[in-house]
């Protein structure tokens, strides 16, 4: 028998991905070509062994507490300054200044902004951050010295 | 009809529902799938955290024509990739393997169904042939007997056509076949 579908077709069926009118084509097809059935079962066959291995994979996840990583004070407006998604240096910047206004401010005014291990990973963020900037100030640093005596010398 | 052109997927709004509360809905299936990635509670964090800082950034362009998740999932992806850009998490072959011999050796005490499922050769065979498909096949695989999406929400997700996913999907399956004999 000539088989007008392509095999890719046949994978799009077994996903049900198929609209009503080629669905039907292949259903009535598959009732009689014996090589188009054989491939559509080593097809469901593999599908089945892939959906297992993966199930067992995602029973392997650790279960989250109710609440997961994304906690219940969760403040879009504060996190959009609080989050370093701002590349290169005036993102490093801000951030910087930002991670100390939030230590500086809960030590000096007790505000509840930050507990314990918030003022500690703000510290460890803020080291992080400043260890990030230093090559940046090195190299502007050494710019400026560079050309600084030209700058004098030309004023 | 199925067009083979990408759904561009913008129309109107899905009002009056927070971003918290869609997240909500979501964190626990993309930290799975994050965990799938990256084999430990701490990188799967770091990538679930910053999807979802990147997602509230943008929420106001969410027009809510995808689901919530498909839409979150996108931005997860790019995350992911800028991630293993960025050399912060080591998916590489050896690394991926790795993961599945230490989860076997932590499992290796008690012998519950499971671990023997884990360590069972059929297990494995399966696990290194996904590992050997070239990265934008086992993408589309994975987008789909993982995580459950449709073929026009793995479009969405991986911006390409209908009919290309149509294609990875079945290309997947066709070397999976081989490898699998």
């Amino acid at each position: 028998m000539f088989c007008f579908f392509r095999k890719k077709t046949i994978s799009a069926f077994l996903d049900d991905e198929l609209a009503e009118k080629d669905r039907r084509k292949i259903s009535e097809h598959l009732r009689n070509c014996k090589k188009c059935q054989s491939f559509l079962e080593e097809l469901r066959g593999n599908n089945l062994r892939i959906e297992k291995y993966l199930t067992i994979r995602k029973k392997m996840v650790p279960d989250l507490p109710a609440s997961g990583p994304v906690t219940v004070n969760y403040r879009p407006e504060e996190d959009a300054e609080g989050i370093n998604t701002e590349d290169g240096l005036s993102g490093g910047i801000r951030q910087l200044i930002i991670s100390f206004k939030r230590i500086t401010d809960s030590i000096l005014f007790e505000t509840e902004d930050l507990n314990g291990s918030e003022l500690a990973t703000n510290g460890v963020v803020t080291l992080t951050l400043a260890a990030r900037l230093i090559p940046a100030i090195l190299a502007a640093l050494a710019v400026i010295l560079l050309y600084a005596p030209s700058l004098i010398a030309y004023i | 009809m199925h067009s083979k052109r990408k759904q561009s997927g913008l129309d109107s709004k899905e009002s009056g529902v927070s971003f918290e509360k869609q997240a909500a809905g979501s964190y626990k299936r993309l930290y799975r799938a994050a965990w799938y990635f990256t084999g430990n509670h701490e990188d799967a964090s770091d990538l679930v955290q910053e999807t979802f800082a990147q997602a509230c950034k943008s929420y106001s362009g969410y027009k809510g024509i995808s689901s919530f998740y498909t839409w979150l999932y996108a931005i997860f992806r790019n995350v992911k990739f800028e991630a293993a850009r960025k050399k912060k998490l080591f998916i590489t072959r050896k690394g991926y393997l790795q993961e599945m011999e230490e989860e076997e050796f932590q499992f290796s005490a008690p012998d519950t169904p499971l671990t023997l499922l884990v360590r069972s050769e059929a297990c494995f065979a399966v696990h290194n042939a996904i590992k050997i498909l070239p990265e934008k096949y086992r993408e589309v695989l994975l987008l789909r007997h993982f995580e459950g999406f449709s073929y026009s929400e793995i479009a969405d997700i991986a911006n390409c056509s209908v009919g290309t996913v149509k294609s990875r999907i079945f290309k997947a399956r066709k070397l999976l076949k081989k490898l699998l004999r």
